[in-house]
């Protein structure tokens, strides 16, 4: 039987109880009395891809309904892929607007999730280009739109799965030129400098990230990627999709000496090559070209991703970053990513304008304890920590960062509900 | 091997369908044939998104239909015979539900094998006519050995097997452009084996369709088991003797 876990490996209780949606005009929500909860790919960190009871595995559902190639809107099942979308829409000329770090994400979770990406600063988060959806619930099937059953609508982004299944969307693309993207890397050596160059950078770049070298205390270096689609279509070859697999080590292989080694090998290397050009594939999704999650061991990872409001996001991100030092944690990545002032349509989506940092961290009591003090930091700096990413929060920082998610709890369906959602309401199943 | 245009009879078959999407770009024309109509205009419209040039589909019932040349309607439809048939329907009936129940096995014995052979007999003689073109059967890995808790399955496909190995010689002797080609895939997670309570190594329907995809390209002839590694699998589960495998519970 297969086990339901999720990406970080971290270990939560299992689940082996899966059905699949083979087709959206189906209602599993009759075949049994379980409580449900619909799952993609299951490359959520924590625990909101796992079911209370039973997943609804909605992969299956996959196939595209409409697209048209004029006005750039396709119309989808939402267990369909990111990777398998844009195989069709780049080279007709359209992309999606908002895609995460990996391509392995479904629709439905996308806008579960409501995820962002490097191009917040202009596109916000992917619930904005959602027009249309179907959700199936206990009770009903109805669709969705931001005029139309509107409070339900804003309820299923970032609504972590919980006001039912979706069953399809109709998302608005954006134009593209070429699936090839020019990536400037720019070196930076104090968070003062990030943040300048990002501030101007943004103005004219369709994709800006940071990464952060944080392997020796007291010092932050790091590289600004900041990558515009090309105009023309480069010469060099599509490349092959690459299936990284392993299987999960036993052990972590990251401890501060080998934090240090990778980090810097990664440094020498960018800072190398401050103009690449490559393949959408390889600069949007680096995540689907290493077993990254493998490389942690059985005990699995934790992702801290956090946001702190833009008046005080110096301190606050030099805070965290102090915190990090302080336990002596190896970092094996950081990431940085301002994000704009443009409002989420969902009642609990995670950006608000401000920067947010995220750090991958290996499994240990001493990291957890460490990490849950900072979410404490984050909370009482008037942030955010990001549901999607999060394993340990508790139910009175989630309610303080997350003021609405009793306007969630109402339109929940009474049929679905996460091992997330118990952890930081909870509320339980029947 | 010319590969444009490819009927498909059980095109809302999860291996099918993904089959259909894994030949795009190969493929522009395809005509699909299947029970349910609303599948099947989902599958079309899919297929047609992605950027098939012509979706055409047909109500095919294997239970009511068995007489039907399908491969004749398919011909009327786009004016010429498709290069391929992918006969992909099938049904994986709850064994212990049949054992003792004659009208219930007579029907999977009807769908899984009178209306597959009936079909194969149609093509065979269209394409026996034009000289050249592929025909694809979906059988299993069942069909190499039963098991106490699928024999009337396996019985139902190896009759396929064993028409389609004499069919592949009739045709090799003859028709150099004319291929069989049987295709055995093992576990695979699909709407037809969600009932199974233990599935060891299953495959993932994409994957299975991109294979067969490839066989198609290739114009392959033959028995091919997918993954590969099952013929091995499959090998030593045939001749180990009958004895032992009363001792295996699986």
């Amino acid at each position: 039987m297969m086990n339901i876990r999720s990406w970080s490996g971290l270990p939560f209780p299992e689940s082996s109880r899966w059905i699949a949606l083979h087709w959206t005009s189906e209602t599993p929500f009759t075949w049994s009395n379980d409580v449900l909860l619909p799952r993609g790919c299951g490359r959520s960190y924590g625990d909101v891809c796992l079911p209370s009871q039973t997943a609804v595995l909605c992969t299956p559902c996959d196939r595209i309904r409409r697209f048209d190639r004029e006005r750039g809107i396709i119309c989808l099942e939402a267990g369909a892929r990111i990777s398998d979308i844009l195989r069709l829409t780049i080279p007709a000329g359209w992309t999606l607007p908002v895609v995460p770090g990996t391509a392995q994400v479904t629709i439905g979770g996308a806008i579960a999730n409501d995820i962002h990406g490097k191009s917040h600063h202009w596109a916000g988060t992917f619930g904005r280009w959602v027009e249309r959806l179907e959700l199936l619930r206990s009770d009903q099937r109805i669709v969705c739109t931001p005029c139309d059953n509107a409070e339900l609508f804003r309820a299923t982004i970032g609504g972590l799965g919980l006001t039912g299944i979706i069953t399809w969307a109709e998302l608005q693309l954006v134009p593209t030129r070429s699936p090839w993207l020019e990536t400037r890397n720019i070196a930076f050596s104090t968070l003062d400098e990030f943040f300048a160059i990002t501030a101007e950078i943004e103005q004219n770049t369709e994709y800006v990230v940071g990464w952060c070298d944080l392997s020796v205390a007291g010092r932050i270096r790091g590289i600004v990627h900041a990558s515009s689609f090309c105009d023309e279509n480069a010469q060099s070859r599509t490349p092959r999709p690459s299936s990284a697999n392993l299987p999960t080590l036993p052990v972590s292989v990251w401890t501060q000496a080998t934090v240090r080694v990778a980090n810097t090998l990664r440094w020498q290397m960018l800072s190398r090559r401050p103009i690449v050009r490559e393949h959408y594939s390889q600069a949007f999704f680096p995540l689907d070209h290493v077993p990254w999650n493998r490389l942690f061991g059985r005990r699995g990872f934790y992702q801290l991703h956090a946001v702190i409001p833009r008046q005080i996001e110096r301190t606050g991100i030099d805070r965290i970053v102090a915190r990090l030092w302080e336990a002596k944690l190896p970092v094996p990545l950081c990431v940085l990513k301002r994000f704009a002032d443009i409002a989420s349509p969902g009642m609990l989506s995670f950006p608000i304008a401000g920067t947010s940092i995220a750090v991958d961290v290996p499994n240990t009591a001493h990291a957890s304890a460490a990490l849950k003090a900072i979410i404490t930091d984050v909370v009482e700096m008037g942030g955010r920590v990001y549901p999607a990413k999060d394993a340990l929060m508790t139910a009175l920082h989630f309610q303080r960062m997350y003021p609405h998610w009793q306007r969630l709890e109402k339109l929940r369906d009474r049929r679905t509900c996460s091992q997330f959602w118990e952890r930081v309401t909870h509320v339980t199943s029947p | 091997m010319k590969l444009d245009s490819v009927l498909i009879v059980g095109a809302t078959s999860a291996i099918a369908a993904a089959t259909a999407r894994a030949l795009l770009g190969t493929c522009s024309t395809f005509v699909l044939a299947a029970r349910n109509s609303e599948r099947l205009n989902i599958i079309a419209k899919d297929l047609r998104s992605r950027g098939a040039d012509a979706v055409l589909s047909m109500p095919y019932d294997a239970l009511h239909d068995t007489d039907r040349d399908v491969v004749a309607d398919t011909q009327q439809l786009l004016g010429t015979l498709p290069d391929a048939v992918l006969i992909a329907h099938a049904v994986l009936p709850e064994h212990d539900a049949i054992v003792h129940d004659a009208a219930n096995a007579h029907q999977v014995l009807e769908i899984n094998t009178v209306s597959v052979l009936a079909l194969c007999t149609h093509v065979c003689r269209h394409f026996e006519q034009r000289g050249s073109g592929i025909l694809a059967v979906i059988s299993s890995v069942a069909a190499d050995r039963g098991r106490r808790n699928n024999f009337l399955y396996a019985a139902s496909k190896a009759a396929l097997d064993v028409y389609l190995d004499g069919l592949r010689l009739r045709w090799s002797a003859h028709w150099p452009l004319l291929r069989v080609l049987t295709i055995k895939p093992g576990y695979v997670r699909t709407p037809m084996t969600a009932q199974l309570a233990s599935m060891p190594l299953a495959a993932r329907a994409d994957d299975v369709g991109h294979s067969i995809a490839q066989l198609l390209r290739r114009g392959a002839s033959g028995r091919y088991y997918i993954p590969w590694w099952w013929r091995v699998v499959m090998t030593v589960v045939r001749i180990l003797p009958d004895r032992l495998v009363m001792l295996i519970r699986h």
